[in-house]
């Protein structure tokens, strides 16, 4: 039984204040502190021990609702949950990134499978990928080729995606498929079981060394007519919806990663005036994005529908990112790309070059803000 | 405006006070501007929110380019805020000084503890971050407009994606000061307001050069609006630490404490 329910705590400050004490207090988070990932399948594996810690604790279970296996409370909980662990320098299990993005997704257009999977998905006992991509179809989404074919009760699925991020460690995915007829209008979202014949997952290895994303060859895997996420036809709406999590938790999520970045940072090299502009530089910056995906977050907590200025908030992370790192690589000199010790680090430093192309480019997301924001002409 | 959110005035009530506040900063009235905000029922507005009737005051003088002098009588508030005296208005002098200006013009300059000292730069920090704010965004508006106009190879020239990436980019910095100013007001912290001014003064700077770039050889010209406010940028980033010099002092600082502060919470 937890011992938390949703009117445990009146305020994310307060739930955080709460959730830092067990944290430091608490034998069986020890393992956890300060861990630092020898490879991406070793943190999958050992932080599973960790998330299903703070879940059956309840910790993680604030900021969803109880229909879906949650004690309650809005995004705020979630988000604050965020900033505890950077803070407190403990890993985030991969898969609550997955859940930022798919849960509420799956909240709106399929809440039969939210109730359903939710918990499961929560403790970190199922994985879940995202497919979106295809190797025709990257920042053109929608022409995206892969085929959702009725069989029976339910679908087959034909075709190709790729950058399917953890797709390998995955039991199930959230994919975008063409039901219909081209263009956006034709398309549909599902959740697949990736463990059945007809879907082979093959790992791609990142520029970090890491197999951060997959290739999912699809030829006859089947969808019951359950796992539709939405309706026939609806997939680029929900694919939108998705957006509008994606841009804002994982922005909250990375400025607490920067901010915390820096300050182990400036505990492990000595000072050097040389770097003080730098380090200003890229503080300022990450103070800019924590306020504004603190926004976001507080917005998505009122559960405000996001338009086309989302992208500002990637364009903000972008910044950030860069700078941060870039930061992070002066003031260590050497020692990243060379120390043993931080290995991790120098992953996590080559994993960041990414940060202006996955999710929607830095270039697509400037002709969004002109265009769509601005009121730029479009040609 | 999406920064409003933060703010106890209702959406109809700051409109008005916008247009309100756009005519008093650019009429050509020798009154003083605080008897000209008096007029508008200024003290009400301040009372029941004050950080956003400042922060919305100084952006639209940005915005307005108006030469009215707003922040030695706001310095003075602040002054007569934090030590119960009064004067009309205030400058800010080398640490632990201030430059008092009576009704009648006459100066005298005064000796205060280093607490007051730095709660008034932050304040004088804070205000000329607001000012920048209003000019990076008006640059910005003002240059959308004009790629809408200008046509070349039978086009609107604002089609082309270099253009829009140059104030995309422009525009999200604003976005990010914006929200930097927001939380300065709100939290009166004498570090956030150095944060603010950093990020304002970078993207005053970065706006007008890519709107300059966006306006060609035309906004090169004395008699167009454009350099007016690039010199105002210059002049505004100037005061109470330039850009680069604050990124300098903020990385001091959290190379000095190893600290790294996060400004504004859940």
């Amino acid at each position: 039984m937890p011992a938390l329910a949703a009117d445990t705590f009146a305020t994310p400050a307060k739930y955080a204040a709460a959730l830092a004490d067990f944290l430091a207090s608490d034998p069986r988070a020890q393992p956890y502190v300060g861990y630092r990932a020898p490879s991406l399948e070793h943190a999958a594996e050992h932080l599973r021990g960790f998330q299903a810690l703070i879940f059956d604790e309840g910790w993680s279970r604030l900021g969803w609702p109880e229909s879906a296996g949650g004690l309650g409370g809005d995004p705020r909980f979630r988000a604050a949950m965020f900033q505890t662990l950077w803070d407190l320098d403990f890993q985030i299990p991969e898969p609550f990134t997955t859940l930022e993005i798919l849960v509420p997704v799956l909240l709106v257009f399929a809440p039969h499978l939210a109730d359903e999977l939710l918990p499961g998905l929560l403790r970190g006992d199922d994985t879940w990928a995202q497919a979106f991509s295809e190797p025709d179809a990257g920042s053109d989404l929608a022409s995206l080729r892969t085929r959702l074919e009725p069989d029976g009760d339910g679908f087959r699925l034909y075709g190709q995606k790729v950058w399917s991020t953890f797709g390998h460690l995955s039991r199930r995915s959230v994919l975008l498929a063409r039901s219909g007829g081209p263009g956006h209008k034709g398309l549909t979202m599902v959740l697949v079981d990736l463990d059945q014949d007809g879907a082979d997952v093959r790992p791609i290895r990142a520029q970090d060394g890491e197999n951060h994303f997959s290739e999912i060859f699809l030829d006859g895997a089947y969808v019951p007519r359950e796992r539709v996420i939405g309706e026939l036809g609806q997939g680029w709406a929900v694919a939108m919806y998705m957006l509008q999590w994606e841009r804002g938790a994982w922005g909250w999520l990375q400025q607490g990663r920067f901010h915390k970045r820096l300050e182990q940072m400036l505990a492990w090299a000595p000072t050097d005036e040389r770097h003080s502009a730098s380090i200003g530089h890229a503080y300022t910056l990450a103070a800019a994005l924590r306020l504004h995906t603190r926004d976001t977050v507080e917005r998505l907590a009122r559960e405000e529908s996001l338009g086309p200025e989302v992208s500002i908030d990637k364009l903000l992370l972008i910044d950030a990112e860069t700078a941060t790192w870039n930061t992070v690589r002066e003031h260590l000199g050497g020692r990243l790309e060379t120390d043993p010790d931080f290995h991790w680090l120098f992953s996590e430093y080559m994993f960041s070059r990414a940060a202006p192309i996955y999710g929607g480019s830095l270039e697509i997301q400037r002709t969004l803000v002109a265009q769509r924001v601005l009121g730029m002409p479009r040609d | 405006m999406r920064n409003d959110t933060r703010t106890t005035l209702d959406p109809d009530m700051i409109d008005m006070l916008r247009s309100s506040l756009r005519h008093v900063l650019t009429d050509e009235s020798t009154r003083p501007l605080a008897d000209r905000l008096a007029d508008l029922g200024w003290k009400e507005v301040v009372d029941t929110d004050p950080a956003t009737a400042l922060r919305t005051l100084f952006e639209i003088k940005g915005d307005t380019l108006s030469g009215a002098d707003a922040l030695g009588p706001s310095l003075a508030s602040k002054y007569s805020e934090l030590t119960g005296a009064s004067s009309a208005s205030v400058s800010i002098g080398r640490p632990g000084h201030l430059t008092l200006v009576d009704g009648s013009g006459a100066e005298n300059e005064v000796s205060v503890d280093e607490a007051t000292w730095a709660a008034l730069q932050a304040h004088g920090r804070w205000l000329v971050a607001c000012e920048l704010v209003g000019i990076g965004r008006h640059v910005i508006a003002s240059a959308v407009e004009y790629t809408k106009d200008r046509v070349q190879y039978g086009k609107p020239i604002g089609v082309f994606q270099a253009l829009q990436h140059r104030l995309a980019s422009a525009h999200a910095m604003v976005v990010g000061a914006g929200h930097l100013i927001t939380e300065a007001g709100l939290d009166g912290d004498p570090w956030t307001a150095t944060v603010a001014k950093c990020m304002a003064g970078q993207t005053a700077e970065f706006a007008c050069t890519q709107a300059q770039q966006c306006y060609g050889a035309i906004g090169f010209t004395f008699e167009h609006e454009f350099p007016a406010y690039l010199r105002r940028t210059y002049t505004l980033d100037r005061m109470f630490g330039d850009w680069r010099t604050l990124e300098h002092e903020i990385g001091s600082r959290l190379q000095a404490t190893r600290l790294v502060p996060r400004i504004g919470s859940l």
